[in-house]
């Protein structure tokens, strides 16, 4: 008998093609390629500064045939995907107003296709960087409100409170002073720590502005612990503090560098009317006080108002109306280290010229270092606005919107060859003295005389010249009229200014 | 005898071996200090570790308030329970005193025998940190003089005792205007030398208590200590220039207004 061996893997084999013959193939041939979402148009990285910038990107997302929904986010260049960013625009093209604060962020687009729902996710480096390290700050008074300009060489920023803050100081511009040691409580550190603020004051308003964004780092009312009326005459500064007089008393704050003060909780105590008329040479403030004809100071570590000794000349009980006072700068890293004062006597109606030491570091002397009896008749003593020149004894002043210049030693008056314009009026008048220690390539020195004009104003920078006044260099324009003018400078050393008697 | 030898050789070192051993275990002794996990302890507990005497006066009270009830901070070792548990207290002799003037049971405070007394002396539920209370009494000698009432954490069978620095604390009692206990260097830098006229013009400056916690806000900021020397130096600025006052001989107001000769009140500029 035969057997007949059937082989296995032949049977097998055989199974398998059976198998596949009864297959039947169900796929669609027709696949198209997936949509793929290019977008183009936008940098790897754009820099703006935080307040006042715009970010305008308009990108190109293709296939352009296609109906996409956008939107924008930005989140801090640390934050992890998990973290929620936040969404700046719903458009395909972006065109928003810059608020953040100073640092690096992510920004990303995202693209998705309304009919697959297939998306476009990117992400670009955006840095907010301030452009406000160096440049001009003008207060200036817009209607019965402050704000201030800045420019640059290159830039104008424009209301600077209002854009960063969304208002303006209430009541017209008083004064500004600048310290590098203000606190902030640092969000993120959980700390209070040391920052840049430039302090200004209107009649009706105070406020700590961040120096690099224009932020309100503290307003009026958080200023103080016992918040005082709203009447604002005047802010100076002292040799490590910021003095503003409101409702009647001066009130200080220590600008410490290690110690945290946030307000002015140090009140002045006493009865005193102190005159417009003052002189702060980084040293104790020279003051006077009306009430009782008396120059005086101010002081942290004191709870009231500060006189001299008795000598003679007295500095104390003269008799006499201040009808100017200005400093002079005679040696360089000492900037008004003298000041001069115009002195009326009530009685006589006779004005005096006193000398005086521009930088008291205490009270234990008096400051008057000399005395000249001026002659009747000069048309200083009539005067709308007044600058001494730092470096040499002529008084430049305006009347009836004509620029003289007083020689304090000849008591010659000369009509300047540089006019305000016609239609011009002249609102500000200062001089100027710009000298960072080691840095002398960036020193200057400008006569600075604001107008108001129908448009708004001009600012003009004047050099002088062997006390001439001069045509001027540079000419800033704005809105509403200046009240001061300040070059600031921020340095890892700290920030330079001109000065700010 | 080879073999002898070894095996006494052998012997001998297995001998010193076992020797040995039992040398280096027998001077393995459990350590004898506090073992946390034994059972719950209990002992007095402040910020910053130091335990400085409590001051309690009944000057900022009601007139007419007769006790009170003086919490001290306790901490707990070994962890929360889920019920309630007793402390207990003894009191002992306060070395800063002289006899007459401890605080007496009884007197000046409630003794932890009283059944009220006792529970407050309670570790609330949850807690690993809580405080318990101490009654104290308005006596009528503490007008005059205050005393002192030095507790001592007792154990019981709750808790067992703590860290042996931080079992006992001491309590000033009075009816009297005190010293804050936290005026320290801070305070006398920015308010100047304390004295209970000194102190007396700050309460009616503040509008309230200027008590232990009190100065120790004014302690840790600059900014508010100067703020209210300022309001101080005006007060007093205000009373000395009153001619009622001056009229008097009441200004200018001295650290003793019963001697002409003392020091004057003064408030220091520094900063």
């Amino acid at each position: 008998m035969r057997h007949t061996y059937i082989s296995l893997p032949a049977v097998l084999l055989a199974g398998l093609a059976l198998l596949s013959g009864c297959y039947s193939d169900d796929s669609n041939d027709n696949l198209s390629e997936p949509l793929k979402i290019e977008v183009s148009g936008i940098e790897p990285a754009y820099t703006v500064a935080p307040v006042g910038d715009r970010l305008k990107i308009n990108p190109v997302v293709s296939p352009a045939d296609r109906q996409y929904d956008c939107f924008w986010t930005v989140t801090p260049s640390t934050a992890t995907w998990g973290e929620i960013p936040d969404t700046i625009a719903r458009t395909e093209n972006l065109d928003v107003p810059v608020n953040l604060s100073l640092g690096s962020y992510k920004l990303r687009f995202c693209a998705k296709d309304r009919q697959t729902g297939v998306f476009s996710y990117t992400e670009y480096n955006l840095n907010v960087t301030t452009d406000m390290n160096e440049g001009w700050w003008v207060l200036k008074s817009e209607g019965d409100s402050t704000d201030l300009d800045f420019f640059t060489d290159k830039k104008q920023k424009s209301d600077i409170l209002l854009a960063a803050n969304g208002h303006r100081l209430a009541g017209t511009a008083v004064n500004l002073a600048q310290t590098d040691s203000y606190w902030d409580f640092n969000e993120g550190a959980k700390a209070d720590e040391r920052c840049s603020a430039v302090f200004v004051a209107s009649k009706n308003d105070l406020a700590a502005v961040d120096f690099f964004t224009g932020r309100i780092i503290r307003g009026f009312n958080d200023l103080f612990m016992d918040v005082p009326k709203r009447e604002v005459r005047d802010l100076f500064t002292g040799p490590s503090d910021i003095h503003v007089y409101v409702d009647g008393h001066v009130y200080t704050l220590y600008n410490s560098k290690y110690s945290v003060y946030k307000q002015f909780v140090i009140k002045v105590l006493g009865d005193y009317d102190l005159s417009s008329w003052r002189h702060c040479a980084q040293s104790l403030p020279l003051l006077y006080n009306r009430s009782n004809d008396s120059f005086c100071s101010v002081s942290r570590t004191s709870s009231g108002i500060d006189y001299f000794p008795n000598a003679a000349p007295s500095p104390n009980k003269t008799g006499m109306d201040l009808v100017f006072l200005g400093g002079m700068t005679t040696s360089t890293y000492t900037q008004g280290d003298v000041a001069l004062a115009i002195m009326k006597d009530r009685k006589t109606g006779k004005h005096y010229l006193y000398t005086l030491n521009g930088q008291p570091y205490s009270m234990g002397s008096s400051p008057i270092t000399g005395t000249a009896e001026m002659p009747d008749g000069l048309g200083l003593y009539s005067a709308d606005y007044s600058a001494l020149n730092q470096n040499s004894r002529i008084v430049y002043y305006t009347k009836d919107n004509r620029l003289y210049a007083c020689n304090l030693d000849s008591w010659t008056e000369t009509l300047q060859d540089v006019q305000p314009a016609a239609g011009e009026t002249v609102t500000y008048m200062e001089y100027l003295k710009y000298a960072p220690y080691g840095l002398d390539s960036s020193w200057f020195d400008y006569l600075a005389i604001a107008t108001s004009t129908a448009d708004g104003y001009k600012l003009y920078l004047h050099p002088v010249k062997a006390g001439k006044v001069m045509p001027a260099e540079r000419v800033l324009t704005g809105k509403g009229r200046v009240r001061r003018a300040c070059f600031m400078s921020y340095g890892s050393y700290g920030t330079d200014k001109t000065t700010l008697f | 005898m080879v073999k002898n030898i070894l095996t006494s050789v052998s012997a001998l070192m297995l001998l010193a071996g076992l020797s040995l051993s039992a040398f280096l275990l027998g001077s393995c002794s459990e350590d004898s200090g506090l073992v946390y996990a034994d059972r719950a302890r209990v002992q007095f507990y402040a910020d910053g570790g130091s335990l400085p005497d409590l001051s309690y006066s009944f000057v900022w009270g009601s007139s007419t308030r007769q006790r009170d009830t003086l919490y001290i901070p306790v901490r707990v070792l070994g962890g929360p329970a889920d019920y309630d548990r007793l402390a207990d207290l003894e009191q002992v002799f306060d070395s800063a005193a002289t006899e007459d003037a401890q605080a007496k049971a009884a007197v000046h405070y409630v003794p932890f025998s009283d059944e009220g007394a006792r529970k407050l002396l309670t570790v609330r539920a949850g807690h690993v940190t809580d405080s318990i209370g101490v009654i104290v009494l308005r006596d009528a000698s503490l007008k005059k003089a205050a005393v002192r009432l030095r507790l001592r954490i007792k154990e019981n069978s709750e808790f067992g005792v703590g860290e042996t620095a931080k079992l006992e604390r001491s309590a000033i009692i009075s009816d009297l205007l005190e010293k804050p206990s936290t005026w320290n260097r801070t305070t006398d830098y920015y308010l100047g030398t304390y004295s209970t006229v000194k102190h007396q013009l700050m309460i009616k400056v503040a509008g309230g208590k200027v008590d232990d916690e009190w100065i120790a806000k004014a302690n840790a900021s600059t900014s508010l200590i100067v703020y209210w020397r300022g309001k101080f130096e005006e007060a007093l600025e205000d009373f000395n220039n009153d001619p009622a006052n001056i009229a008097s001989g009441l200004a200018p107001l001295r650290e003793d207004a019963s001697n002409p000769n003392s020091k004057l009140v003064t408030f220091p500029t520094k900063l």
